[in-house]
């Protein structure tokens, strides 16, 4: 097995998250030594989940009777699942599925994911740079397009969309029609 | 002043805006209810920042409209495409849509609404009826004690985290830690700042609820293409049967009321939890068992008794100690912090009209929800059958303009689109959400209330163990903390001790 593969299969999105979960926190414990007072919870806190994080990166090298506390459970809903399963059980009914929500897996169509979090980001900077209220459009338009919806939906959704940005605008007074580079055109 | 209040209550409820915005919660509740994968959570966090110009009071009754309606509207889906709006209404697919295959979904309908509305109104009329048993216990609490309920509150993500304990304390603990970004409470410094004054007041938690709860859902059913929108039921059968069915098994309605209503009141659980305990009970408690299942009136009845109830349990914990117990009453404890209502012993004393106006407000908006439920059944497939790639777009408009509207600060925004991408990953990889949005609510409260504690006892920790109730509390915490850890040896040493 290459180095390539093994790093690749140690290095998923989970331990990508805990990386950034191991890195706020450690900023946020050592920044805590710069606060002359109310340093107590932020400092503790970070320790403690620096802790966590380092448990569950390195979960695998840890002995079986740590590591059966750090995937342990104490939820509620998974008694619940238990018991209507155990019930169902009894009366043999023909239950299939349980609906309750399943067991997220980790091989969903994340680049559906990705690419909305691409137009996301879009939307965000561009609306910081000219205004919300001209970007929401746009964005409603961009989305509805890539993800291949007919015509007629996509004037539906961006007039409704326009229109809540519109609403936002005008009941609450937000400077939505303008951004740092674009004043807007004043009509509201 | 328990009567005063009362009227004062009735008085509000009835001024006719009022009343107005508890039909528009309910409404709105309903449609979010009924589409699958959005739910009570996500429209109350979307709805939260448009209440900013709106009376605390309004506010909140809006705000409760939204999760009862979603309660209700959350069987919808369940019961004509197998699949439940929301967790609450989960255990009515068992029967409800076996009812709708077989051609009664306007039975099956008509059943979810007057069980939940019978269900619900039970538990609000008895809580008004117990709420002088509840005052004096919550005015027996000061500032010692509330942070040691903050702590409990924390601890209970031992409860919430579904799956991994330790993912659960991570979750909580990350919400935490940006919470303490910008000036500390009690005291001038202030913290994370990067020096620049935008951060000065900090990550905004309501910024934080429509990031987890909104934008990441909507990133989460991007990742799910095609499992939303499916082929449906006709929708066929009688409205009055319903009303009969429900009508001819009071004692099946209070049970699960009952049994809603109690678990709602348990930190952590909520209506998820508590339709399966009420099916559970039907079931095991029925003369004929074995229709569970392919279409029994009684499975659908128990579910949707109780998870209505759930609403009223969970308004006790949210009300009187600022512990949200589920999504929901996270977002409507934001609601209550964001217009100045201090959960705790206010709403119990001076402020115990508001209290009142809650209860009564969903009292009334539970005979609303017989009304609009009875119209939406005949036009409730139309909805569901909205597809997911136009309600994606809108709704991450609605939380980006949501996020900018809470204090017209673009760090709100941002902190939408960074938390949401993260809060993606925390779903997928089971790091619970309720843990996360617990950190952000309760703990500033906690750290101001040990501040607050620590300067009256001259910053001596034995002021949390000086009263009977605080060591009541501080046991609380460690049952709660460590009782899961523990569990697996203590069985170990019974099964060891009964060899």
């Amino acid at each position: 097995m290459s180095i390539k593969h093994t790093v690749q299969e140690w290095i998923g999105s989970e331990q990508i998250l805990l990386l950034i979960f191991l890195t706020i926190s450690t900023y946020m414990f050592i920044e805590s030594y710069t606060f002359t007072g109310s340093y107590i919870f932020p400092r503790y806190s970070a320790l403690v989940m620096m802790l966590f994080a380092i448990m569950m990166l390195g979960n695998h090298l840890l002995p079986e009777s740590i590591r059966r506390i750090t995937t342990s459970s104490g939820g509620l809903e998974s008694y619940a699942t238990e018991s209507v399963d155990k019930s169902t059980e009894q009366v043999e009914s023909p239950i299939e599925d349980d609906p309750v929500e399943e067991e997220q897996s980790v091989e969903p169509n994340m680049k559906n994911a990705w690419i909305t979090i691409g137009l996301m980001s879009g939307y965000v900077v561009f609306s910081y740079l000219f205004g919300m209220m001209w970007m929401t459009p746009l964005f409603v338009v961009a989305y509805t397009y890539q993800f291949d919806q007919p015509i007629k939906v996509i004037v539906v959704a961006t007039v409704i969309a326009t229109m809540f940005a519109y609403l936002f605008t005008t009941t609450l007074v937000l400077p939505l029609d303008e951004g740092i580079l674009w004043e807007g055109p004043r009509w509201f | 002043m328990v009567l005063e209040a009362l009227g004062e209550a009735v008085a509000l409820i009835l001024s006719g805006h009022t009343l107005y915005f508890l039909i528009l919660g309910l409404i709105i509740g309903i449609f979010v209810g009924s589409l699958p994968g959005i739910g009570a959570s996500l429209g109350m966090a979307i709805v939260l920042p448009l209440t900013v110009p709106m009376e605390g009071v309004d506010a909140i009754i809006l705000l409760t409209g939204i999760y009862s309606g979603a309660m209700y509207g959350g069987s919808i889906s369940a019961i004509l495409f197998n699949v439940p709006g929301t967790a609450g209404a989960a255990a009515t697919t068992f029967d409800g849509y076996e009812m709708a295959k077989k051609g009664n979904a306007v039975g099956a309908l008509s059943t979810s609404a007057v069980s939940s509305v019978f269900g619900g109104s039970m538990a609000f009329l008895l809580l008004i009826l117990i709420s002088p048993i509840i005052i004096p216990i919550v005015l027996m609490f000061g500032t010692p004690e509330y942070f040691l309920m903050a702590i409990f509150g924390l601890a209970t993500i031992t409860i919430v985290a579904r799956g991994a304990m330790v993912k659960g304390f991570i979750a909580g603990l990350f919400g935490f830690l940006l919470s303490t970004v910008g000036i500390a409470p009690l005291s001038p410094e202030t913290r994370y700042t990067f020096g620049t004054t935008v951060l000065f007041d900090g990550l905004s938690f309501i910024a934080g609820l429509i990031a987890v709860f909104a934008v990441a859902e909507m990133l989460r059913l991007t990742t799910q293409e095609g499992k939303i929108k499916e082929e449906g039921i006709t929708i066929s059968g009688n409205i009055l049967q319903g009303f009969n069915t429900v009508v001819k098994r009071p004692i099946l309605v209070a049970k699960s009321g009952l049994i809603g209503m109690v678990v709602g009141a348990i930190p952590g659980a909520g209506g998820s939890i508590s339709n399966f305990v009420a099916y559970i009970e039907a079931l095991r408690s029925s003369k004929n068992p074995e229709a569970f299942g392919t279409g029994a009136a009684e499975g659908v009845i128990a579910p949707e008794a109780s998870n209505n109830a759930t609403v009223g349990g969970a308004l006790v914990p949210t009300l009187s100690f600022g512990i949200p117990g589920s999504g929901s009453t996270a977002v409507l404890l934001g609601g209550l912090i964001l217009h100045g209502i201090r959960p705790g012993p206010n709403l119990f004393s001076a402020e115990l009209f508001i209290t009142y106006s809650i209860l009564i407000a969903l009292l009334v908006g539970n005979l609303v929800i017989l009304v609009l439920g009875i119209l939406f059944i005949t036009r409730a497939g139309y909805i569901t059958k909205i597809d997911v790639h136009v309600i994606i777009p809108i709704i991450i408009v609605l939380s980006m303009l949501g996020a900018y509207a809470i204090r017209s600060n673009w760090v709100d925004v941002a902190t939408v689109f960074l938390i949401s991408i993260l809060g993606l990953y925390m779903k997928l990889h089971n790091y619970s959400i309720i843990a996360f949005v617990l950190g952000m609510i309760l703990g500033p409260i906690a750290e101001e209330n040990l501040a607050r504690s620590l300067d009256i006892s001259g910053d001596s920790l034995f002021i949390f163990v000086a009263e009977p109730l605080r060591i009541l509390l501080v046991l609380l915490i460690l049952v709660t903390v460590f009782g899961p850890i523990l569990k697996p040896y203590i069985s170990r040493v019974r099964t060891r001790l009964e060899l």
